[in-house]
């Protein structure tokens, strides 16, 4: 019988009779409060005791913080030569968070994505030794960066060499492009004359996608490597740091497709979330003979989601670390791109941490939040993305009613603070 | 373990009350309004292993301290609910979140505590088959017209009926 209810069943129970709670008529609670305590006055006073002990507990909580940057502040004048060995730790640390802040910024007026939902919680021990059971929330609203991953240090080592991994010879790109080419149609690559200019390259690219032959979707991927590899480390606010971003993307689509030639439905627009669908990665084949290898898929969309900060690209890399595919499976990371992605507007994005959100998976379960993810990318969402409009309407159809009041009073607010990420 | 927590600045979010606001919003709620907050605090407790006392404090201290936002628009008590629920949902086992990535045996076996904790309430409820079919239905999610459905009663009966499951999960969680 203990296999037979689901690990969130008293959750779900909870919610239900909590949302009969919320439907009684306010005579009828009082009543049942007089039979309970002789007198509905005594519940009230324990529910101010309650008001007054958890204001006393987040004031006891800021002063801990404040405590705390205090000391940080004052170990500088009074120990600085035992502080020189923290300093050099805490400049390198400081010049991997910048690298990873700036990488993880958006260009819409919000905060870094990075959540500062940093999940690293057990590095602060201060706020946990006072109250361990509340840590996790304590760290989430900590001010501290978190250190980059291990991967993303790989990845700041990795820029600091200043070499795109598509310009090695024995890269997989290069591998999978003279496979590609060997296999398929001999794929002349279209002339780049500095005349034309990069949206024009990639316009071609695109249209070249859109094409049914193996061979013009070996020649995209010739173009969007070439658009790569000249602009690998253009600066983030360069003048085609966006292209070159949407190239690399398109790359790294093309290692997580991977299948035969003649499968591809791929268009210009590119690929639809698969969330729903695990199996559209043989859906939408590039074409030629590419071999799948998602490692180096995370390797690009990692560049392009923390030096270009774009959207797609950290979107992508969500969707890698939540199924993990070349990756380990981090559900934790997964939506912390995901919610990097979705502050810039990213439908599918919102819609995979709405999701996340009101399952509880990776992060802690708020239905509300969630649906309201789900609604601004309901909002967003194109005819390609049939997904997001189911998911948004199985989610309502579950969802009590004060849980959508919620939900669309934060979207519609979101919607008025974030106009340009919510018109994309 | 500990679960991900969406930093409030990033999430869709109404202009924020102020903490003053915050504690004069929750300080200024009805007779009604406090019982109905303590009844939740009781209810999501117990499937935490925390009292409602501390569920509830936890979810003010939230609140207050500006972790989390309080919208303009929103529905005072649902807000508040709301975190209760998702902090009661993070103080709980946290693998649950994994369950489906078995056979990872530390999910499992949270996930057969979990079950033991869903046997027992539903045991409580033996001397009331009606009454343990519609709860074991409101554990698997199911709402609304279909659990009246379920317990074949009519709306009257279920109402009561519902209304008797509710007491007895309050005097449970007492």
């Amino acid at each position: 019988m203990v296999a037979n209810f689901r690990p969130d069943a008293l959750s779900r129970l909870a919610d239900a009779l909590s949302e009969d709670v919320l439907n009684t008529p306010a005579e009828e609670l009082l009543a049942e409060a007089a039979e309970d305590a002789q007198s509905p006055r005594a519940l009230v006073s324990e529910f101010d005791a309650n008001l007054r002990r958890g204001a006393r507990r987040a004031s006891r909580r800021r002063l801990v913080e404040r405590l705390r940057r205090i000391g940080q502040g004052f170990l500088w004048p009074v120990a600085p030569l035992a502080a020189a060995p923290v300093v050099a730790v805490a400049v390198a640390f400081i010049a991997g968070a910048h690298y990873f802040d700036g990488a993880l910024r958006s260009t819409a007026p919000v905060g870094p994505p990075a959540t500062s939902a940093v999940y690293e919680s057990s590095k602060q021990p201060a706020v946990a030794a006072e109250e361990p059971k509340v840590a996790t929330q304590a760290v989430a609203s900590a001010p501290a960066p978190a250190p980059p991953s291990p991967r993303l240090e790989a990845n700041t080592q990795q820029r600091a060499t200043s070499v795109s991994p598509l310009l090695s010879e024995s890269t997989p790109a290069n591998d999978m492009l003279g496979r590609a080419a060997g296999t398929a149609a001999p794929a002349p690559t279209p002339p780049a004359s500095e005349a034309e200019s990069v949206p024009a390259q990639l316009a071609i690219a695109d249209r070249l996608l859109g094409g049914t032959s193996a061979g013009d979707r070996s020649q995209a991927f010739t173009i969007f490597k070439r658009v790569a590899e000249e602009h690998w480390n253009d600066p983030a606010d360069g003048p085609h740091a966006q292209e070159t971003a949407e190239a690399i993307v398109a790359l790294a689509r093309f290692y997580l497709s991977g299948s035969p030639p003649g499968t591809s439905t791929l268009t210009a627009s590119g690929y639809a979330e698969t969330a729903s669908s695990p199996t559209a990665a043989t859906a939408r084949a590039p074409g030629g003979s590419i071999t799948r290898d998602p490692r180096q898929a995370s390797t690009l969309l990692e560049h392009a989601a923390t030096h270009f900060a774009n959207s797609d690209a950290q979107y992508e890399l969500g969707r890698l670390y939540r199924d993990g595919d070349g990756v380990a499976k981090d559900p934790k990371v997964a939506a912390r791109w995901f919610a990097a992605a979705a502050t810039k507007g990213q439908s599918s994005a919102q819609a995979s941490l709405g999701i996340m959100l009101v399952e509880g998976r990776g992060v802690a379960r708020d239905v509300a939040r969630g649906l309201s993810w789900l609604t601004l990318a309901n909002k967003a969402a194109g005819p390609k993305e049939p997904w997001i409009k189911e998911a948004y309407a199985k989610t309502v159809a579950r969802a009590s009613e004060s849980d959508v009041k919620v939900a669309h009073a934060y979207a519609d607010s979101w919607l008025r603070d974030h106009p340009v990420a919510g018109a994309r | 373990m500990t679960t991900l927590s969406i930093a409030a600045e990033d999430e869709p979010q109404a202009a924020r009350l102020s903490r003053s606001e915050v504690i004069e919003a929750i300080r200024t709620l009805t007779e009604a309004e406090k019982i109905t907050l303590l009844k939740i605090a009781k209810i999501y407790s117990r499937t935490t292993s925390f009292g409602h006392d501390d569920l509830f404090q936890e979810a003010v201290c939230r609140l207050i301290g500006g972790s989390r936002a309080l919208p303009r628009e929103a529905p005072f008590l649902s807000v508040l609910v709301g975190v209760m629920r998702s902090i009661a949902w993070q103080w709980r086992s946290e693998a649950h979140e994994s369950v489906d990535e078995l056979p990872d045996p530390r999910c499992a076996e949270t996930s057969a505590i979990a079950s033991i904790d869903a046997v027992k309430t539903v045991d409580f409820f033996a001397d009331d088959p009606i009454a343990q079919k519609i709860v074991v239905a409101m554990m698997d999610g199911a709402r609304g017209e279909e659990l009246q459905h379920l317990s074949g009663l009519s709306k009257v009966e279920y109402e009561t009926k519902r209304r008797k499951i509710r007491r007895r999960f309050e005097k449970l969680a007492d």
